[in-house]
C-alpha cells in the first residue's frame, strides 16, 4: 500500500498513573516463590520488565482510549464534530458490545456522521487501524480520522495472580503465566488527516501486511487468562519479519539497510534482541520502552512513536519505520516521513 | 543449529527407546516360548538395549551439565535447566517407561550385569556432571556431589516407575508434580549453606515472550 495524501497530524499518549513494579508481583507471589524456590528478581531477569502501570480500579480501556482522544484533539486545535471516523483497536475489551469505538465516540461527542467501529487484530490493531482510515482519507472518503488504542491489563495481571497462588500451581504453571505478568496498559491516539487539513509534514508513507496463520493457536488470550507457546512464537514471528522488512522496502522503494529510527512493538528483552539482531537495526536506533511499561498490546507502537518524537530521535524529512507482530500470526510494516 | 541438532538427537532417543521397547515386548513373548522349547533367551538383548537407550538420558544430562560448565554458565540455575531436559526426554519416553520397569527387575544374568553396569555409569556420569556444573561452589553443596548423584539417580528411576503406572491423565499430573516438588527440594537442599539460600541465582537468561 503506498499513500500520497495521508498525514499523521497528532498522536498522543495518556500513561496510567499506577505504577506496578515487577518486584511488587514478586511479592504478591511470595508464597508460591518460596513455595517452588524461586528467588525475587527473576521475572525481570527472565523478561526485562522491571515495571508496567495500570488503570485505578475504576476505570476501563475506553477510558484510557477516551483520554488520549481527548488529549489528541485539543493538542491540534480540532473539535469531536471534526472526526468523521472513529477507529479503536485495543486487544483489551470492556464488553463484547457495543463497539469501543462507539463507547470513546460517546466520551467525545462525536457528531452522527462519524462513521465508529473496533478493528481487532492483536498488538497489530493500532497499525492495522491506521491502515484502514488512510485507505479512506486516500480515497478522498474522508479528510479526518482518529484511531485509538486503550489497553488494560489490570484484570488478566489479578486473575494470573490468583491462579499461581493456589496450591496446585508449580513451576510449570508458572512458566506458562509469566508472559501475562509482563502486560501494561496504556492510551494512545492518532489522528489522521488529508493532505488538505494537514500541518506538520508527517507523511503516511504506506506499509505492508504478511501472515502465517498456521500458527494461529500458538498465543490464545482471554480477559482472564493467556496460554502461549512462545519460543515458537518467537522464530516464526522473527522469520515473518524478515519477509515483510524486505517486502516494506520494496514497497516504499527505500534503499536497503537501517533508516535513522525504527519504531518496534514492545514485548521483552528476548524478542526484542531477536528481532533487532535478525533485521540488522543498530541497537541505538530502536527504543526499549518494555522495561518501563511492559507489554502494551496494540498500543505498544504508537506510544513508542510518540516516545519517540518527544525525545527529538525523529527528524524532519527523514523516514521512520514501524515494526510489529502480532499474534496471529501476523506482521505489519509502515513508514512515516517524520 | 545448536536446536535443530538437539531435537534430532531426541527424536531418534525416542525412536530408539521405542524401538527397544517393542524389542522387550516380542523378545519376552519369544522367550517364553523358547523356554518351552529349550531355546535361548532373546529377551536379554532386547533389555540390554533398552537399557542403553535410557543411559543415553543421563548422557545428555552430563553433556549439557559439562557444556554449560564450560562456558562458563555453572551453577543452580544450570543443574535445574539440564534436570528439567532430562526430564522432559524421559516425560515424552513415557511409552517406554513399563519397559523400563521390567527390564530393571529382569532376573536375566545379562540383564542383571549390565543393570549394575548402568548404575554405576549413570551415577558416575551424574557426579561427574555435578561436579562440572558446581566447581564453583564445591563446597557450598549441603551433600558431596558422589552422594547427590546417587540420590537423583534413585529419584528419577523412582519416578520412572511411578510414569509405568501411571494410566490416567490424572496420574501423569501427579508424577508431574512430584517431579516438580522434587526440583523444588533440589534447590532447597543443594545450596544449604550459601548465603543466597537455595533459591535460582541471578542472572538469567532472557526467554521469549508472546508478541
Amino acid at each position: 500500500m503506498r499513500y500520497r495524501r495521508v498525514y499523521i497530524q497528532g498522536l498522543q499518549v495518556v500513561v496510567p498513573p499506577v505504577e506496578v513494579t515487577t518486584r511488587s508481583l514478586e511479592r504478591m507471589l511470595g508464597p508460591m516463590y518460596r513455595r517452588l524456590g524461586l528467588s525475587e528478581g527473576i521475572l525481570e531477569g527472565l523478561t526485562g520488565v522491571r515495571s508496567r502501570r495500570f488503570w485505578p480500579d475504576a476505570s476501563t480501556s475506553a477510558d484510557g482510549a477516551a483520554q488520549a482522544a481527548r488529549a489528541v484533539l485539543d493538542a491540534e486545535g480540532m473539535r469531536a464534530s471534526d472526526v468523521q471516523v472513529l477507529v479503536s483497536t485495543s486487544v483489551s475489551k470492556d464488553f463484547l458490545e457495543p463497539p469501543i469505538a462507539s463507547l470513546v465516540g460517546g466520551e467525545l461527542g462525536v457528531g452522527e456522521q462519524c462513521a465508529n467501529f473496533d478493528v481487532g487484530h492483536a498488538c497489530l490493531g493500532f497499525m492495522s487501524g491506521m491502515l484502514t482510515v488512510a485507505n479512506l482519507i486516500e480515497l478522498g472518503q474522508v479528510d479526518v480520522a482518529l484511531v485509538v488504542a486503550g489497553e488494560s491489563s489490570r484484570t488478566v495481571t489479578q486473575a494470573t495472580v490468583r491462579r499461581l497462588l493456589q496450591g496446585s500451581s508449580d513451576f510449570g504453571t508458572f512458566r506458562d503465566n509469566l508472559a501475562t505478568l509482563t502486560l501494561g496498559s496504556m492510551g494512545v491516539a492518532a489522528l489522521l488527516v488529508s493532505e488538505d487539513r494537514a500541518t506538520t509534514g508527517h507523511q503516511f508513507l504506506g506499509g505492508v501486511s504478511r501472515a502465517s496463520t498456521r500458527h494461529s493457536r500458538l498465543c490464545l488470550g482471554t480477559a482472564t487468562e493467556m496460554t502461549t507457546d512462545a519460543p515458537t512464537l518467537l522464530k516464526a514471528g522473527v522469520d515473518l519479519a524478515s519477509t515483510t522488512y524486505e517486502a516494506l522496502h520494496d514497497e516504499l522503494e527505500l534503499p536497503r539497510g537501517p533508516v535513522r529510527e525504527h519504531i518496534l512493538h514492545q514485548v521483552g528483552k528476548a524478542n526484542h534482541d531477536a528481532l533487532i539482531g535478525r533485521l540488522g537495526l543498530p541497537a541505538e536506533r530502536v527504543l526499549r520502552l518494555y522495561e518501563e511499561f511492559g507489554n502494551v498490546g496494540a498500543a505498544g507502537v504508537p506510544f513508542t512513536l510518540a516516545t519517540a518524537a518527544a525525545q527529538g530521535r525523529l527528524t524532519p524529512g527523514e523516514e521512520v519505520l514501524l515494526l510489529g507482530i502480532g499474534s496471529g500470526l501476523n506482521c505489519t510494516m509502515l513508514g512515516i516521513r517524520w | 543449529m545448536a536446536d535443530r541438532d538437539e531435537s534430532l538427537r531426541r527424536r531418534a532417543g525416542r525412536r530408539i527407546l521405542g524401538a527397544a521397547s517393542r524389542l522387550v515386548t516380542r523378545g519376552r513373548l519369544r522367550a517364553e516360548q523358547g523356554d518351552a522349547s529349550g531355546e535361548t533367551r532373546p529377551a536379554a538383548v532386547a533389555d540390554v538395549l533398552l537399557m542403553e537407550s535410557q543411559q543415553a538420558a543421563y548422557e545428555q544430562l552430563h553433556r549439557r551439565f559439562t557444556e554449560r560448565a564450560g562456558r562458563g554458565d555453572g551453577g543452580l540455575l544450570s543443574a535445574t535447566d539440564a534436570l528439567d531436559a532430562m526430564w522432559d526426554n524421559i516425560r515424552q519416553l513415557r511409552g517406554g517407561a513399563p519397559a523400563i520397569l521390567r527390564t530393571l527387575s529382569s532376573g536375566d544374568t545379562t540383564v542383571q550385569d549390565r543393570r549394575v553396569r548402568f548404575y554405576e555409569d549413570s551415577t558416575h556420569l551424574l557426579e561427574d556432571a555435578i561436579r562440572a556444573v558446581f566447581a564453583a561452589d564445591l563446597g557450598q553443596l549441603a551433600i558431596p556431589p558422589e552422594r547427590l548423584a546417587v540420590l537423583i539417580r534413585i529419584a528419577i528411576e523412582g519416578l520412572v516407575v511411578e510414569l509405568a503406572q501411571a494410566r490416567t491423565p490424572e496420574d501423569v499430573a501427579q508424577v508431574d508434580q512430584a517431579y516438580a516438588d522434587l526440583r523444588a527440594l533440589f534447590q532447597h537442599v543443594v545450596r544449604s549453606e550459601s548465603g543466597a539460600g537455595p533459591e535460582l541465582q541471578l542472572p538469567l537468561e532472557p526467554i521469549p515472550l508472546p508478541w
